[in-house]
């Protein structure tokens, strides 16, 4: 059938004086003004909404360049530099403003300690207050402590499952939270392998490790980077050949993570061994 | 065609249109700027501010315990790792805004003997090393291979 036919019953000339005579009629055809009427005035507020936008947006992002694509950000941690002092705990929260009690975190410090016949690992309270030195008398064969943060994946998980695209992959490589459109249904906190991501108890949203966006795009280390007082933790743009980190990675043999589950991180550890999960 | 098919076709035109309106207006402008996501949080989220700030700033005003700490074998540990975020403290410098940090629970957060620790970071069995002292007692604080008097390195190695 012809498409003006549609086209005058959504848009007859006159067609807010016909509702009004109407009124309350329950007839079929009422039922199709209103949907005219509705598709009209939705179409108006989006014009409105998109000029008023227009003139609004561009203060608040004037001072960052809006260019995404230049980086490909990475980390690489040195576990054998790692002496589990918790400021990069301590650092990222404050940076990040997360919620002080234990379980929130965006970084964490776990410490591995392998003996003869098991392997006891612990992170009390993420290692934001240091760890304790004793074990009961018993001396590990092997300990060492293993920073954790999100991995930010190249293929994420977290990415896939979230039903509304608050959870994204920025052009430079970093898996992020749009917190303003975040629905706060949890499937990104349940899709990773790492258990990266927390719920924030006062936002309602999901959040986790940002590689602090706000930071590097002015610039500047990550906090944890910043704050580490061994050099543990190497930050910087796989992109370009002459960057640090590009140079540690050549340098040293890294693994990543949970590396069967083909989320490509873009974290990577030196000196962990095969029972770092 | 008769009329209540075409009725109904009309109906589920109508719908359809509505639908595509409706997500039009619901979906934000930068929404596939760059993919499935709203492009404008690039920016919001890059523009966030930052509470650690640069290195240098400290320096500008604490100038002694810059070349203190210049000097020593913590050269390249930031201020704000035992001191907290300045970004309030340069804005409005009071000591309330600031971390002192408690002597004795900084200095061991890093040099407690720990068995999980590199064994080639320096360490320290708390009691056999320091006894009742406090670190800052004989080590210089932001040069601790420094030592506040000779004797009192002597006293120290008891
Ligand atoms: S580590 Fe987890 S939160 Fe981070 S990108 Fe991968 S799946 Fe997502
Ligand atoms: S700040 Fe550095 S050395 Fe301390 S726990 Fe974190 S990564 Fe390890």
């Amino acid at each position: 059938m012809p498409n003006n036919d549609h086209q005058d019953l959504i848009l007859p000339e006159g067609c807010d004086t016909c509702a009004a005579k109407t009124g309350s009629g329950k007839t079929r055809r009422d039922f199709l003004k209103l949907l005219g009427q509705a598709t009209v005035v939705l179409t108006a507020a989006r014009f409105g909404a998109s000029a008023a936008g227009a003139t609004e947006t561009p203060p608040a992002e004037a001072h960052v360049a809006e260019q995404w694509d230049l980086h490909k950000w990475g980390m690489a941690v040195d576990v054998e530099k790692c002496i589990g002092c918790g400021r990069c705990v301590v650092a990222c929260k404050a940076e990040n403003s997360v919620p002080k009690e234990p379980t929130y975190f965006r970084t964490w410090v776990e410490r591995y300690r392998e003996y003869e016949d098991d392997v006891v690992v612990d992170s009390p309270n993420g290692g934001y207050d240091g760890f304790p030195a004793d074990d009961g008398g018993r001396t590990p064969d092997r300990a060492f402590f293993v920073p954790k943060l999100c991995n930010h994946c190249d293929k994420a998980p977290c990415v896939q499952v979230c039903p509304v695209g608050a959870t994204f992959k920025t052009p430079d490589g970093a898996v992020l939270v749009d917190a303003s459109y975040c629905i706060g249904c949890r499937y990104c906190i349940q899709a990773c392998p790492y258990g990266a991501r927390y719920l924030n108890p006062v936002t309602q949203t999901a959040d986790k490790c940002t590689l602090c966006y706000h930071r590097i795009h002015k610039g500047l280390k990550p906090a944890c980077v910043e704050n580490c007082p061994t050099g543990a933790r190497i930050f910087g743009d796989l992109k370009d050949p002459n960057d640090p980190l590009r140079k540690y990675l050549h340098d040293h043999k890294v693994f990543v993570l949970k590396q069967q589950l083909n989320t490509y991180p873009k974290v990577f550890y030196y000196g962990i061994d095969k029972e770092v999960r | 065609m008769p009329p209540q098919l075409s009725r109904l076709m009309i109906a589920f035109g109508l719908l359809v249109v509505l639908f595509i309106v409706v997500r039009w207006v619901a979906q934000p402008d930068s929404f596939y700027q760059y993919g499935h996501y709203r492009g404008k949080a690039l920016s919001e989220l890059a523009s966030a501010p930052v509470k650690f700030i640069p290195r240098a700033t400290c320096a500008e005003c604490h100038e002694d315990q810059a070349k203190q700490n210049a000097a020593g074998p913590h050269v390249h540990i930031s201020c704000q790792s035992c001191h907290g975020p300045g970004s309030d403290h340069v804005d409005n410098p009071t000591a309330e805004n600031i971390i002192l940090p408690v002597v004795g629970q900084t200095c061991v957060r890093c040099h407690a003997q720990n068995a999980a620790r590199p064994a080639s970071f320096p360490q320290i069995d708390v009691k056999d090393h320091a006894g009742k002292k406090q670190c800052t007692d004989c080590h210089v604080t932001h040069n601790p291979q420094e030592f506040r008097e000779e004797d009192k390195k002597a006293d120290h190695a008891e």
